[in-house]
């Protein structure tokens, strides 16, 4: 009631000449304008230059990709070395994709050459000299296997041929199939690399194979293997040194037998080594197993 | 015995040019959409950050001068005729708001003796003040702008990667190839995205440091000079 009796001082803030209430602090009128038309100018300079740059192409963008020189490969077909099962496809083109149905067949085929590749030795022997000159129709159990004159080697080859008889007729279902997914897939490079690397090797180990002669009947000799490190000089020849040398001094057999295997590296010459791989084929770790093996 | 050669050509990447402008062109709809947003972000911003940068620079060199003057002992009734109602850069309108209410006080005539003084010198402190945080405040604008484009940006080009790696994947299932030939260019084209996010980031986030920093500074300055100021008018007020 009593704050209503006393009537407040009216406050009259200072008027400007139009009647206003005077700012006390006037405001100001901000030209900005200037540097922010300045900033968004030099902005789209900036983006149009590097925009420019990428049409035009900047010279990291267009790295060129130094062109991969073609890998030749000679593909050793892998029974040769190893008597293990042939490829499927006995093409000489290497398909990539026939790989899949690869692995089942080595099992089998592995195991049953060896008990074949022993029989058949002493068959030809005996019988040639009889057969030839007494009986004519005797020859003809011969024939289905190989022509009287017969060495090991064109025993495996003829049995190697047989299989591959087989094998082509056998499996050939499921090849196709292969080859029918094999289109979309481009998937080409694991498989083809793994061939390739094994394959360099198993020229060379191949090669020394061709140089060892060894005896596989002799007595003891089925349990032997020897490891043998060989050094491949760059124009082909080689030395070797074995591994185990204390069971060379103190197995007679075993230094028999790695002794053949040395000199079988010693005696041979041009070892197919190519000179892009040297570095990683000069020095190979060879085991020589008797059935006249190198793994 | 027989011996195959093979020559194994390592397949050539075929003909897909990775290059910009092609990334641009075969992205999918909402990437295409989420760069171009980037795009505008980094034109923006890089918009902004001259902008900001060549105004600090002359705001600078305008307090020296003003300054200059300022401490140059000549008459500051002088100072205040010179630069005149319309006060062209920060420090000299704190000036002015600061010798307006001088004068808009001191006009009135009779000031009382002893409270006055202490009022007025309060006054046009709180006028310095308001003038000084009106200056601050639209020099500080669109700086949230950069704020937001350091991070919101990233995640934008992350979500047009994602989109983009999605629609990769469902075009390798699509295919049911996976060579790297099909994978290969949808995975470039949505790294591009997030590339770009990064590329509009990165300097807005390092110049909104700067800019807030070399702010910040100017402002100190201002506070500074108004308090001098203001010291040097109540200083003159209790002369008086």
């Amino acid at each position: 009631m009593s704050r209503d009796s006393v009537t407040p001082t009216p406050i009259k803030p200072s008027r400007s000449k139009d009647g206003k209430v005077e700012r006390v602090v006037t405001e100001r009128s901000f030209s900005g304008g200037r540097y922010t038309g300045q900033g968004y100018a030099f902005s789209l300079l900036l983006h149009g230059g590097i925009l420019a740059l990428a049409w035009i192409g900047v010279p990291f963008f267009h790295r060129e990709i130094p062109p991969t020189p073609p890998l030749i490969v000679d593909l050793v077909p892998i029974e040769d070395i190893t008597s293990a099962a042939p490829p499927p496809t006995p093409e000489p083109t290497p398909e990539p994709t026939p790989v899949v149905p690869e692995p089942p067949k080595p099992a089998p085929a592995a195991d049953t050459p060896p008990p074949d590749t022993m029989p058949p030795p002493p068959p030809p022997d005996p019988p040639k000299p009889e057969p030839a000159k007494v009986v004519p129709p005797k020859p003809k159990p011969p024939p289905p296997k190989p022509v009287p004159p017969k060495t090991k080697q064109d025993d495996i080859a003829s049995l190697q041929k047989l299989l591959k008889d087989m094998q082509k007729n056998a499996p050939k279902p499921p090849q196709q199939t292969a080859d029918n997914k094999a289109p979309p897939t481009n998937n080409i490079a694991p498989t083809l690399s793994d061939r390739a690397s094994m394959t360099e090797l198993d020229a060379i180990r191949r090669h020394i194979e061709g140089c060892w002669r060894i005896d596989p009947g002799k007595e003891g000799n089925e349990n032997l293997s020897a490891e043998v490190k060989v050094f491949i000089n760059p124009d082909g020849s080689a030395r070797a040194e074995i591994v185990d040398m204390t069971r060379y001094f103190v197995d007679s057999a075993f230094r028999t037998f790695a002794n053949s295997a040395r000199n079988a590296v010693l005696a041979c010459g041009n070892i197919p080594i190519s000179p892009e791989h040297y570095n990683e084929l000069k020095e190979i770790i060879m085991n020589f197993s008797p059935q006249g093996r190198i793994n | 015995m027989e011996s195959t050669v093979a020559t194994a050509a390592i397949a050539a990447p075929g003909v897909i040019h990775l290059s910009v402008t092609n990334l641009i062109l075969q992205a999918d709809p909402v990437v295409k959409a989420v760069m171009a947003m980037l795009v505008f972000a980094s034109l923006w911003s890089w918009g902004i950050i001259f902008d900001k940068i060549f105004r600090l620079r002359s705001l600078a060199n305008q307090a020296e001068q003003f300054e200059d003057r300022f401490w140059s002992g000549s008459s500051l009734e002088e100072l205040f005729e010179r630069v005149g109602q319309r006060p062209k850069d920060p420090m000299s309108s704190i000036f002015v708001a600061a010798m307006k209410e001088w004068r808009r006080s001191s006009s009135k005539g009779g000031l009382p003796p002893a409270t006055g003084t202490v009022q007025v010198a309060e006054r046009m402190d709180r006028v310095m003040k308001i003038s000084l945080e009106r200056e601050m405040d639209h020099l500080n604008r669109r700086m949230i702008f950069l704020a937001s484009t350091g991070s919101v940006s990233p995640f934008l080009g992350l979500l047009g990667t994602v989109w983009g790696i999605m629609n990769t994947f469902t075009s390798i299932g699509a295919a049911a190839d996976t060579s790297l030939a099909t994978v290969a260019p949808g995975i470039a084209e949505a790294l591009f995205a997030t590339a770009l996010g990064l590329i509009a980031a990165i300097p807005a986030v390092v110049f909104y440091n700067k800019i807030s920093s070399d702010l910040a500074r100017y402002a100190l300055r201002l506070e500074n000079f108004a308090g001098e100021f203001g010291a040097i008018l109540s200083r003159q007020l209790d002369t008086k």
